[in-house]
């Protein structure tokens, strides 16, 4: 990846989870969870299927919406819970990869540029810096799920987001993309970006991360500096 | 944030996408003409009979077909949970509600262009002396039909058995406004004119300018469920 990044300065440079607790009727998948995320730093969020970590990404994304407790934008007075003000300042990936299938790669993008106000002309740029230039004119649908990842990838950081949130990013991803998608990373960090990535990839590690927070059944295990790699996290707070 | 440049981008995507896939034009067509030829062996009688099924047959299938049209256009932002990158873009609900209303009366309208000259000619409707006014109703009862379905398929669009709700939700919602357009198409073929219509015409404009507001009102809260 290459090219500049950071021409809109972040919105915030802090999210604050504040006691939240989300539940699915009877059943908690979140149980009065706190953290604090702060700008120019890459998290990991790990944990076994179903502890909590897409309903807690959800609820950064301002998709969900707590049953408990609040999560804060921003510092002191200046600080935001609204969240018509807050979601143009996000970028998304989720499971599901947010595309149009009929559409080409460069439609897509184009697409969200025009419904977020981004200038078009970064449409070519991101589709360059994905790798997807060759098979930009051709439909989403006929493209690998590692293409199809890069596209979401791009789609997610074409708005220059501040708070950047990735559920499985190397999902279908070679080892190009995980190359790419590292190369991402320090440059959202080097931007103050606040970037949340929850992943069931353990290799991981301190080179890459700055924090590490392992969710299990719906409460925080571990929050702090990550060891040389998650795999001996996850083993000593999880298996 | 453009709202006009919203509106032209959600608008202009479906369409394009409609217009690569034609599922719903090529579905929905097939459909309205299977249930137009079912109505007219049905067995009518004489000419002046098969005449005054007509407008009841015109609503039938457009009530019928608006349910195929209305959940289709938004189930494609539900099939890759496209609606999570949409609800994260500035001030969308305004821009998203007019684009997904346009898009239905669009194809809506492009099937009706179809179907009022099908059930006009096969049912004995003079089509030169009624066409023009009969045309005005159904645009006008599309426009309160296309609202009220488009807020109900995107409130609807999360749940399993959505394809089944929407015509369970959306026909008893618009009864009125489908009687009202019905009696008005009756008098207009039964060759009485517009003026004789209007008393039911004006009951169209004023279901049309209900359902516009509340299906705006609650469209918001019908995405933030859909997310």
């Amino acid at each position: 990846m290459t090219g500049t990044w950071g021409l809109r300065p972040p919105a915030f440079r802090r999210v604050r989870v504040s006691e939240v607790s989300r539940a699915f009727g009877r059943s908690h998948a979140l149980f009065r969870v706190s953290t604090e995320l702060h700008a120019g730093t890459v998290t990991a969020i790990v944990g076994p299927n179903g502890a909590g970590k897409t309903t807690l990404l959800n609820l950064l994304a301002t998709l969900d919406r707590p049953s408990e407790g609040n999560v804060t934008f921003g510092e002191g007075a200046g600080s935001v819970t609204h969240r018509a003000a807050i979601r143009p300042h996000i970028g998304l990936v989720a499971h599901d990869t947010m595309l149009y299938p009929e559409l080409t790669g460069r439609e897509n993008l184009r697409f969200t540029a025009d419904v977020c106000g981004v200038d078009p002309a970064a449409v070519s740029t991101w589709l360059a810096r994905v790798g997807l230039e060759a098979a930009a004119d051709s439909p989403a649908a006929t493209y690998s799920r590692g293409m199809r990842q890069r596209l979401a990838i791009a789609r997610a950081l074409l708005t220059e987001p501040t708070l950047v949130l990735l559920d499985e990013p190397l999902t279908g991803l070679d080892a190009s993309g995980r190359a790419f998608l590292s190369e991402t990373l320090r440059e959202l960090r080097a931007a103050d970006r606040i970037v949340v990535m929850v992943t069931h990839h353990l290799d991981w590690g301190s080179s890459e991360l700055d924090r590490a927070i392992v969710v299990a059944r719906g409460r925080i295990r571990f929050d702090g500096a990550p060891p040389e790699t998650l795999a001996d996290l996850y083993a000593r707070e999880v298996a | 944030m453009s709202f006009g440049r919203q509106l032209a981008a959600i608008a202009g995507k479906d369409l394009r996408i409609e217009l690569r896939a034609r599922e719903i034009l090529y579905t929905a067509t097939l459909f309205s003409v299977v249930v137009i030829v079912v109505f007219l062996f049905s067995g009518f009688g004489d000419s002046g009979e098969t005449r005054r099924a007509a407008p009841g047959v015109l609503w039938v299938t457009i009530a019928f077909v608006g349910t195929l049209v209305f959940g289709r256009t938004f189930q494609r932002e539900r099939e890759q949970n496209a609606i999570a990158g949409l609800l994260l873009a500035p001030s969308i609900v305004g821009p998203l509600f007019a684009a997904k209303l346009l898009v239905n009366l669009a194809l809506l309208g492009a099937i009706e262009l179809i179907v009022v000259p099908v059930v006009t000619v096969t049912f004995g409707v003079p089509l030169a002396a009624v066409g023009g006014a009969v045309a005005l109703v159904v645009a006008l009862g599309t426009l309160g039909f296309a609202a009220l379905g488009t807020v109900l398929a995107a409130s609807l669009s999360t749940l399993r058995l959505r394809e089944v709700l929407l015509p369970i939700v959306l026909y008893p919602l618009c009864l009125p406004l489908l009687l009202a357009c019905v009696k008005a198409t009756q008098l207009l073929v039964a060759g009485d004119g517009l003026g004789a219509a209007r008393g039911w015409l004006s009951i169209v404009v004023a279901f049309d300018v209900l359902y516009l507001a509340l299906s705006r009102w609650l469209f918001g809260q019908a995405l933030e469920g859909s997310a």
